[in-house]
């Protein structure tokens, strides 16, 4: 589904937010993306939906190397990745039901399957009776559920989350956890990247760690920390 | 395009022009202001050149017959003709003899018989002929013995034309520009207002046309209100100078009617249509990086 080889990413203002990171993702895999704050976490993340290209090393998503594609081709690569952005990106002025609807608008998705779509996500993150408040009325983690629903609306084969329990409380951040565990179930392939030790080390799922741009851990059913 | 979709990028259109108000309302003043002025730099130019032509109409070439000519309409025919000339005019020995006198306020210079004045054609040109092949050509015609021409003021009038001309465009040239550069600036406006949305269309995956049209529909849009609007100005403005001076207008050959009409609203809609979606289309370039 994934596969990095020896991924680098430098900014231009000669920061190495990636160096050298391999690593692959299977298909249906639910895999933690972890590490201290500016360890490339959101960098791996944008590399994958081509937001930025690498310095160097090789990104592939769905056996399609990112490097080559054209320009429509990056369009249609992210019909079929969902994202959960670290600072949500909800347009203020849009309802909850158009900035999920959008999302298949600009697309160019049938427009009657439209909104039975659109229906269908709110239900399953519990937000059917706010679809015409704005995203300004909801709490912090009914935002991230917008942000969620707008992720799976359009049936993603992978879904990249980052930080989608950022400022929440416990209860809320296990709600959010609970609905990415049901997606996962049924099939599509999760990238969470976090730094909530607390829910890493309860989901007990495959846990990469970066520190300061190197893949410093890979562990199936791992713990935020290395245990003894 | 599917309907819906032209349909989707309209309402998005009017949407953003809806939603930023002041914004628009300041853009289209600029705009109408623009293409008002670049309007009136039309009809003023427009109006030197009708101006020119007319003083074409003025320049007169006479070319006097050989005296042994006995078939003077087969010069005429062949004076006509040529290459520039709009009217050919017979001028007899007797007639031209009697514009002299008149001129000179003589009845009888000349005895019955003793005309020496040889008959003569009057050429008319029209506009922008060249005039030294016209002259060179109408000298080799068998019979013409020469051509005459104020050539000072031909000179003048050739000058001036291409005076005009050049004015002209350098002034419609900048004003073209001028009003590129607003709508550009413009619609970066709006641009940058949406930019969020924008991003979030190229995340989820929207093609970058899908993600211009609702701009450059925009643009269009602005483009041609702004010219409707000039237009209006324009019409109403020109039409009650042309009534001030109607007075005047043998002194002062002002052009007027519905081909001048529709060429100005060709002109304005044009400027209007293609400034208005190239300004959002270079506007946007930017932005699609995402
Ligand atoms: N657009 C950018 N231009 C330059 N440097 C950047 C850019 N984005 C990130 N960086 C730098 O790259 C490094 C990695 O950043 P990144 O956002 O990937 O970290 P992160 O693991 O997501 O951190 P956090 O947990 O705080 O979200 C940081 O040092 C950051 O300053
Ligand atoms: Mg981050």
């Amino acid at each position: 589904m994934l596969i990095a080889k020896n991924l680098t990413k430098i900014y231009n203002n000669g920061v190495v937010a990636l160096d050298q990171v391999s690593l692959t993702v299977q298909k249906g895999e639910f895999v933690f993306l972890v590490g201290p704050s500016g360890a490339g976490k959101t960098t791996f993340l944008n590399l994958v939906i081509r937001q930025e290209v690498p310095s160097s090393g090789l990104i592939a998503v769905n056996r399609q190397n990112l490097a080559h594609l054209k320009k429509k081709e990056i369009a249609f690569l992210r019909r079929n990745i969902g994202v959960i952005f670290q600072d949500y990106k909800l347009l203020p002025q849009k309802t909850v039901y158009e900035n999920v609807a959008f999302a298949l608008e600009v697309i160019e998705a049938k427009a009657r399957s439209i909104k039975p779509r659109v229906y269908e996500v709110l239900e399953l993150v519990g937000l059917l009776n706010k679809a015409n408040l704005l995203p300004s009325e909801l709490s912090g983690g009914e935002q991230q559920r917008v942000c969620l629903a707008r992720a799976l609306v359009n049936r993603p084969l992978l879904l990249l989350a980052d930080e989608p329990t950022g400022n929440l409380d416990p209860d809320t951040s296990w709600g959010i956890m609970e609905l990415l565990r049901e997606v996962n179930k049924r099939g599509t392939t999760i990238v969470m990247a976090t730094h909530n030790q607390q829910i890493v080390d309860r989901m007990r799922r495959r846990v990469i760690a970066l520190d300061r741009g190197k893949l410093v851990r890979d562990t199936p059913k791992g713990g935020y920390t290395l245990e003894t | 395009m599917k309907p819906r979709t032209f349909f989707y990028f309209l309402r998005e259109a009017l949407h953003g022009l809806v939603r930023n108000r002041v914004m628009t309302l300041t853009a289209l003043g600029i705009i109408t202001i623009g293409l008002f002025l670049f309007g009136l730099f039309f009809l003023l130019t427009a109006n030197l050149h009708h101006l020119t032509a007319l003083a074409w109409e003025e320049v007169e070439i006479r070319v006097f017959l050989e005296p042994t000519v006995t078939n003077p309409e087969k010069i005429g025919a062949e004076l006509a003709a040529l290459p520039g000339v709009k009217k050919v005019k017979y001028v007899s020995k007797a007639e031209g003899a009697a514009a002299l006198e008149k001129m000179l306020g003589n009845r009888n210079l000349f005895l019955d018989g003793e005309n020496p004045l040889p008959a003569a054609f009057n050429l008319s040109l029209q506009e922008a002929a060249d005039l030294p092949t016209l002259v060179r050509m109408a000298e080799a015609i068998p019979g013409v013995e020469e051509v005459v021409y104020k050539q000072d003021f031909v000179k003048f009038l050739e000058i001036a034309i291409r005076i005009i001309i050049i004015c002209g465009l350098a002034l419609l040239f900048l004003t073209g520009f001028a009003v590129l550069y607003i709508i550009i600036n413009t619609i970066q406006l709006t641009v940058y207002a949406r930019r969020q949305e924008i991003e979030i269309m190229k995340l989820v995956g929207a093609t970058d046309a899908f993600v211009r049209w609702p701009f450059v529909l925009e643009g269009i849009i602005l483009g041609l209100l702004g010219a409707g609007l000039a237009l209006l100005i324009l019409r109403e403005g020109y039409s009650f100078l042309v009534h001030r001076i109607q007075f005047y207008r043998r002194f002062f050959p002002i052009l007027s009617g519905p081909e001048l009409e529709f060429k100005l609203m060709v002109v304005l809609l044009g400027m209007g249509l293609f400034f208005g979606g190239l300004g959002s289309h270079v506007s946007l370039k930017r932005h699609l990086k995402v």
